[in-house]
């Protein structure tokens, strides 16, 4: 008896690639200009745009993604930039 | 601070670090899809800053939360938090939907922490006795032992054996990358000055379980919040409850920590092991998967058990009995520490440390979880879009915090989307890893013994404990191997029956 070919699905590839390539790009632009807290604080804002474009209302949705943006940021310059002395 | 000539800073600063390991395990290990191994990972760059006992007690609380942690959306949702959390929701969520998801809770918060200090103890007590009796063994004695331990992960991990075997074969080859120890001579990088040290540790795991994870999530509806019982949920056992339920709770504990000890094993095999065991042995087999108790108390207290018992060969043999026990050896790694027998002479400070911390990160786990686990559930409503450019964020700029390489950064990621493939393609991840981190051990004590032997293999034949250690790896092959060679006979057979 033979193995039986198995399909492997791959569903929301589009989201997938573009997270890959967004990701690839911040890097790539944090490499090359720096200015590690801005560009992150766009990063996250523009993935979750993305990922929640589809929710009604759309103000409050784009309003509590600046916010979520905002506030991971912070985070990340408290706990990294303050605390572990990371220079970015 | 000095108080009576005893220093209390070092308790306090390794109490705080306990109850925020504790915290945040909790927290992401209740999180579905997410589990120990991520929550590791997250806290993994911020342990160069701090010293190596408070960096090995905050992960090692953020394990033991991590896997009580998981039961909490098994329970709720019905989704496993953590893979070993699985086995919780076959009684866990029947159980909250019929009865109460804070009674569920209150179980497996108990039982975690009967388990946890079961493993604590079987810690206390074995590691010592296990690790004199390593300092008998040699390099090839440690060889043996480290190629025993792939196998057992090659053998469990994965549906495919050949794959998991390939998983290792690619792991022990990323593990050659950098200098070669003996000679200084660079191996496979390509020219490259930042692959001198060998692949960074950080960068590796972060790819293979934070990056596959979170382009697993991208897959789903990452915009369902998942809805449960919005009742509050109090956490509270009463004391024939505790009675009903301490037979599979003590046999989950022990079961755990022995399976624990096995490399490749894990938490996960351990509590559905446990559950399985619990089940036969019960007056009521038949109400198990119907929101029996019993069930909740195997599984869960077996998982916090093989906490322990994973930690226990890390420390008396240097090899690490799962997949999070090896990410914690790199925190090991990290502080210039290799984990095995030698410790206990060279560091007997750092060892008892462990065993203290480890004790009391179950207590923490058991006073936060009583005080949280009601918070902790109202987070289960996060949407994956949420937490998917935050997961990205933060495990790139943990990866980087480890060496500031932007080389680091671009290797995770691309090494991140292959193994994503190769998990697709059942390939096995937690061989690869352990492979990965076993590989300086397995060629540098392989070297050594050929060194000592002058080239001749026979000194694996002519040691006693090197003999036993072989007889057995080939018992395990024969019986891993025999029963399928014979299954394809029979099945071969079968279709020349039919054809005929």
């Amino acid at each position: 008896m033979q193995k039986e070919d198995k399909k492997i699905e791959l569903s929301n590839l589009k989201m997938i690639v573009i997270t890959i390539v967004l990701t690839a790009l911040y890097v790539l632009i944090w490499n090359l200009i720096g200015l590690f807290y801005l560009l992150t604080f766009f990063y996250i804002l523009v993935l979750l745009c993305i990922y929640r474009w589809k929710l009604e209302n759309k103000k409050k949705v784009i309003f509590k993604n600046i916010l979520i943006a905002l506030g991971t940021t912070v985070f990340v310059y408290y706990i990294f930039g303050v605390v572990m002395l990371v220079r970015f | 601070m000095e108080f009576l000539s005893f220093d209390y800073s070092f308790i306090v600063s390794a109490t705080l670090f306990i109850l925020l390991g504790t915290f945040v395990g909790m927290l992401i290990g209740a999180l579905p899809g997410l589990g120990a191994m991520i929550a590791i990972i997250l806290f993994l760059p911020l342990t160069y800053n701090i010293s190596a006992i408070n960096a090995i007690l905050l992960l090692l609380a953020t394990y033991q939360a991590a896997e009580y942690g998981g039961s909490i959306s098994s329970i709720t949702l019905g989704i496993p938090g953590t893979p070993a959390a699985a086995a919780t929701v076959l009684d866990g969520y029947p159980y909250a939907k019929k009865k109460s998801p804070g009674k569920a809770l209150g179980y497996s918060l108990f039982s975690s922490t009967i388990g946890g200090i079961i493993g604590a103890l079987a810690l206390f007590f074995i590691s010592e006795p296990m690790a004199k009796f390593a300092l008998q063994l040699s390099d090839p004695e440690f060889f043996l032992l480290a190629l025993l331990g792939l196998l057992g992960v090659g053998a469990i991990s994965s549906k495919d054996k050949i794959k998991s075997l390939i998983s290792v074969i690619l792991g022990l080859m990323a593990g050659t990358v950098g200098m070669d120890t003996f000679t200084g001579t660079p191996r496979f990088t390509g020219g490259s000055i930042n692959l001198l040290d060998g692949l960074s540790i950080v960068a590796v795991v972060t790819a293979v379980f934070a990056v596959t994870e979170i382009l697993a999530m991208l897959h789903g509806k990452i915009n369902d919040k998942p809805t449960f019982d919005s009742q509050k949920i109090k956490v509270k056992l009463t004391g024939n409850e505790i009675k009903e339920t301490s037979k599979p709770t003590l046999i989950g504990s022990l079961l755990g920590t022995i399976i624990g000890i096995v490399p490749g094993l894990g938490s996960g095999a351990a509590s559905f092991f446990s559950y399985a065991t619990a089940r036969k042995i019960s007056k009521s087999p038949e109400t198990f998967g119907k929101g029996n108790p019993e069930g909740i108390t195997a599984a869960e207290s077996a998982n916090n058990a093989a906490v322990g018992g994973a930690l226990l060969p890390l420390l008396s043999l240097g090899i690490p009995g799962s997949g999070p026990i090896a990410v914690i050896m790199g925190a090991f790694i990290i502080h210039g520490i290799q984990p095995g027998p030698q410790v206990f002479s060279q560091d007997p400070g750092l060892v008892y440390s462990i065993f203290i911390g480890f004790f009391l990160t179950t207590v923490a786990m058991y006073v936060v979880g009583r005080l949280l686990t009601p918070r902790f559930a109202l987070v289960l409503s996060i949407p994956c879009s949420i937490l998917i450019p935050i997961l990205l964020v933060l495990s790139i700029i943990g990866v980087y915090a480890s060496n500031s390489l932007y080389f680091d950064i671009w290797f995770a990621l691309v090494l991140g989307i292959i193994a994503f493939i190769l998990i697709k393609l059942e390939f096995s991840v937690p061989a690869f890893i352990l492979a990965f981190i076993l590989s300086p051990i397995i060629e540098t004590s392989l070297r050594r013994t050929l060194i000592l032997s002058e080239g001749s293999y026979s000194i694996f034949l002519t040691r006693p404990y090197s003999l036993s250690i072989l007889l057995f790896i080939i018992g395990l092959i024969l019986l891993s191997t025999i029963p399928k060679i014979m299954k394809s006979k029979k099945m071969k057979d079968e279709d020349k029956g039919i054809v005929a």
